[in-house]
C-alpha cells in the first residue's frame, strides 16, 4: 500500500474524510470505523519493528489512542493511514530501545516466520533466503528497522519519516542506507546467483 | 565503483535525489556494471522484504477496534469526547421546569390570590423548586448539576407514588425509557451506580401526576423490551459464558459480573437505557458460530439499537446488518437474506446513517455468496 494508492483512496475518499471530521468532533464510533480501516496496516508496521505479537498489539492500540487524542490537531485533508503508521513506528522504536525490550528478547518466531504463501514470488525465493532475511531484519538496530519499515512497506518519503520519527533527513537517509547494506550483505550468497532479482531496480 | 555513488544508491532507489544528483548517478551507472548490480541487489532486498508476511494470530482483528474504543472510553479525562453536552443539562433543566412550572401555574390559576395556603403540593416542595430553577437557568457544569439534582430529595408525594409502583410491580421496573437520554450520557462517565442514577430518580420523583399515564406506557414498553432481551440475548449469552470460559470471561473483564448477575443488578439499580449500555460491550464480545446464535445476536443488536442513541445506536444498527449477513452465511436461509436486504435498505435510508459503506459491504458480502 503505497503513497500513490493512499492519494487515490484515503485522501480523496469523502467517506473517510467525513468519518475523520466526525471523529475529530468527538464521535468515537466514527473513529472506531477509522480504526477498523487501518488496523492491519498499523499493526503490521508495529509488528515488523517490535517483532513480537503481544508488543505489537500494545503498540498498535496505543498508536490509535494517541491518534484519537491528537485528532483535533491533525489536518483532516491529509490521509490518516501514514500518520497513524508513523505514530506506531515511533512508539515501536521507543519500545525497542527500552530496557524492557532487551529483557524480553525475541519470540520463538511468530513474527515474519517464513511460511508457504500464495504470492507469486514463492517460486523465486527459496525458504532459506527468506529465513536469512528475516533474521537479518531482526538483527538490525530498532532505529534502522523503523526507518526501513516506513520506507519499504509504507513507501513514506524521507521527509515524512523524518517528521514522524523526529529525525533529520540526513539521519533517515543514512539509517536506511546502512540497513539496506546489511540486509544486502546477509543475502549476498542468494543474490549472487541472480535468482532473487525479482522486480526491477529502476525507480 | 565510486564510494560517492554507492552511498547514494539507496536514495536513488527511493527517488529522493534532486535532479542534478540523480542525473550524475545515472551517468555513472551507465559505465559501471558493479554499481548497477549493487542497485539491483538493493532493489531485490526490498522486494524480498516485502514478500515476508507479518501476520497476526487468527481472529486478532475481529475485536481490535472495539478494544481500542474501550480503552479510549476508559480514559475520558484527556479528551472527554462524550463530555456531557450542554443540551443535556438544558434538557434536564427543561424537564424539571416543565414539571414544576405548570404545577406552580396550576396552583396560581386555582388560587387567584396566589396565597400558598392549602396547597395541593406539599409545602416542602417549594424551596426545592426554587433551588432548582436557578440551576436550570445557569446551566452549571456537569458535575455540579448532577450533585445538585442528586441531592434534591424527591417530593414526598412522588416518592409515595414510586414506592407504590415498586410494590405493585415485580420485579421493580428500571426507571424510565424515553426521557432518559441525558442520563445515558451521564452514565458514560459517571460511576455505574452513582450520580446519574440519582439524577434519574430525582427527575422521576418530580414528575407530575399528568405524566402517570406515560409512565405506564413506558413501563409496558420496557417490560416488552426486557422480555425480548431475555428471549433473544441473555439465554445464549449465559450458555456462552459457561461454555467459553476463560476466554469469554477474560474478554468481558475480570471485574464484570456474570451476565445474569449483571442483568439482575442492572434491573435493580439502573435505568433501562443504562442496562442497554451495559450490554453493548458484552454484545461486542459475542461470537455467533451457528445461524441460530447469529439470529439471536442480530435481534439482540436490534433491541440495543432501539434503546441506545447517537453513535452507539448507529453502531448497533450496523451490527444488525453484519450479524444478519453472518446468519445467512451460516444458515443459507432465504428469510435471513430477505431480512438483511430490508434492514440494509432501512439503514441506508436513515439521514443519520454514519456507516453506509460498512452497511453496503455487509449486504455485498452475502450477495456474492448467493447460491
Amino acid at each position: 500500500m503505497g503513497r500513490v494508492t493512499e492519494l487515490l483512496t484515503s485522501e480523496a475518499d469523502p467517506v473517510e474524510r467525513d468519518l475523520l471530521r466526525k471523529a475529530a468532533g468527538g464521535n468515537l464510533f466514527a473513529f472506531e470505523e477509522i480504526v477498523r480501516r487501518y488496523q492491519r496496516r498499523v499493526y503490521g508496521v508495529a509488528l515488523r519493528i517490535v517483532r513480537r505479537h503481544d508488543v505489537a498489539d500494545d503498540v498498535a492500540q496505543e498508536a490509535f489512542i494517541r491518534a484519537w487524542k491528537a485528532l483535533d490537531t491533525f489536518d483532516l485533508e491529509r490521509p490518516f493511514g501514514p500518520w497513524a503508521c508513523r505514530i506506531a513506528a515511533n512508539l515501536a522504536v521507543n519500545h525497542v530501545r527500552s530496557p524492557r525490550a532487551r529483557e524480553e528478547g525475541l519470540p520463538e518466531g511468530h513474527a515474519e516466520q517464513p511460511a508457504v504463501s500464495q504470492d507469486p514470488l514463492t517460486g523465486v525465493l527459496d525458504a532459506e533466503a527468506r529465513d536469512v532475511l528475516a533474521r537479518a531484519l531482526e538483527s538490525l538496530p530498532g532505529e534502522q528497522r523503523a526507518v526501513f519499515v516506513l520506507r519499504v512497506y509504507e513507501e513514506q518519503s524521507y521527509k515524512e519519516i523524518a517528521e514522524g520519527l523526529g529525525l533529520s533527513m540526513g539521519t533517515v537517509m543514512s539509517r536506511l542506507s546502512r540497513a539496506r547494506e546489511k540486509l544486502r550483505l546477509a543475502l549476498a550468497p542468494y543474490l549472487a546467483t541472480g535468482a532473487l532479482r525479482a522486480g526491477g531496480g529502476e525507480p | 565503483m565510486s564510494a560517492h555513488v554507492v552511498d547514494r544508491l539507496s536514495e536513488y532507489l527511493d527517488d529522493e535525489l534532486v535532479p542534478a544528483e540523480r542525473a550524475s548517478i545515472e551517468a555513472h551507472l551507465r559505465d559501471c556494471p558493479d554499481c548497477t548490480t549493487r542497485l539491483e541487489e538493493l532493489a531485490a532486498v526490498d522486494d524480498l522484504a516485502r514478500a515476508l508476511p507479518a501476520e497476526a494470530p487468527d481472529g486478532y482483528f475481529t475485536d481490535f477496534s472495539s478494544r481500542v474504543r474501550a480503552r479510549v472510553e476508559a480514559k475520558p479525562a484527556q479528551r472527554a469526547p462524550f463530555r456531557l453536552p450542554a443540551w443535556t443539562l438544558a434538557a434536564a433543566a427543561a424537564i424539571a421546569l416543565g414539571v414544576t412550572v405548570p404545577a406552580l401555574l396550576r396552583r396560581q390559576s386555582l388560587e387567584p390570590s396566589a396565597v400558598p395556603h392549602a396547597a395541593p403540593v406539599p409545602t416542602q416542595l417549594e424551596p426545592q423548586l426554587q433551588s432548582r430553577a436557578p440551576a436550570a437557568a445557569d446551566a452549571p457544569p456537569a458535575r455540579e448539576g448532577e450533585n445538585r439534582a442528586a441531592s434534591t430529595a424527591p417530593a414526598p408525594a412522588a416518592q409515595d407514588r414510586r414506592q407504590r409502583a415498586e410494590k405493585s410491580l415485580a420485579p421493580p421496573p428500571p426507571q424510565s425509557l424515553a426521557p432518559r437520554a441525558p442520563a445515558v450520557h451521564q452514565e458514560e462517565y459517571a460511576e455505574p451506580h452513582g450520580l446519574a442514577g440519582g439524577v434519574a430518580e430525582s427527575l422521576e420523583g418530580a414528575s407530575s401526576p399528568a405524566e402517570t399515564g406515560r409512565d405506564g406506557e413506558r413501563d409496558a414498553l420496557k417490560a416488552d423490551t426486557d422480555e425480548q432481551m431475555r428471549a433473544l440475548g441473555y439465554v445464549s449469552m449465559e450458555k456462552k459464558a459457561k461454555t467459553e470460559a476463560p476466554g469469554f470471561a477474560a474478554a468481558a473483564g475480570a471485574a464484570a459480573p456474570a451476565p445474569k448477575r449483571a442483568l439482575e443488578s442492572a434491573r435493580k439499580d439502573q435505568p433501562t437505557a443504562a442496562l442497554a449500555r451495559t450490554r453493548f460491550g458484552e454484545l461486542l464480545d459475542r461470537a455467533a458460530p451457528t445461524a441460530a446464535e447469529a439470529r439471536a445476536l442480530r435481534e439482540a443488536w436490534r433491541v440495543h439499537a432501539s434503546l441506545a442513541s447517537g453513535g452507539e445506536a448507529d453502531e448497533a444498527r450496523v451490527r444488525v446488518l453484519e450479524v444478519g449477513a453472518q446468519a445467512y452465511r451460516l444458515g443459507r436461509d432465504g428469510a435471513d437474506l430477505a431480512l438483511l436486504e430490508k434492514d440494509t435498505a432501512a439503514y441506508l435510508a436513515r439521514p443519520d446513517a454514519l456507516q453506509a459503506a460498512r452497511a453496503r459491504a455487509a449486504l455485498q458480502s452475502v450477495r456474492g455468496d448467493r447460491p
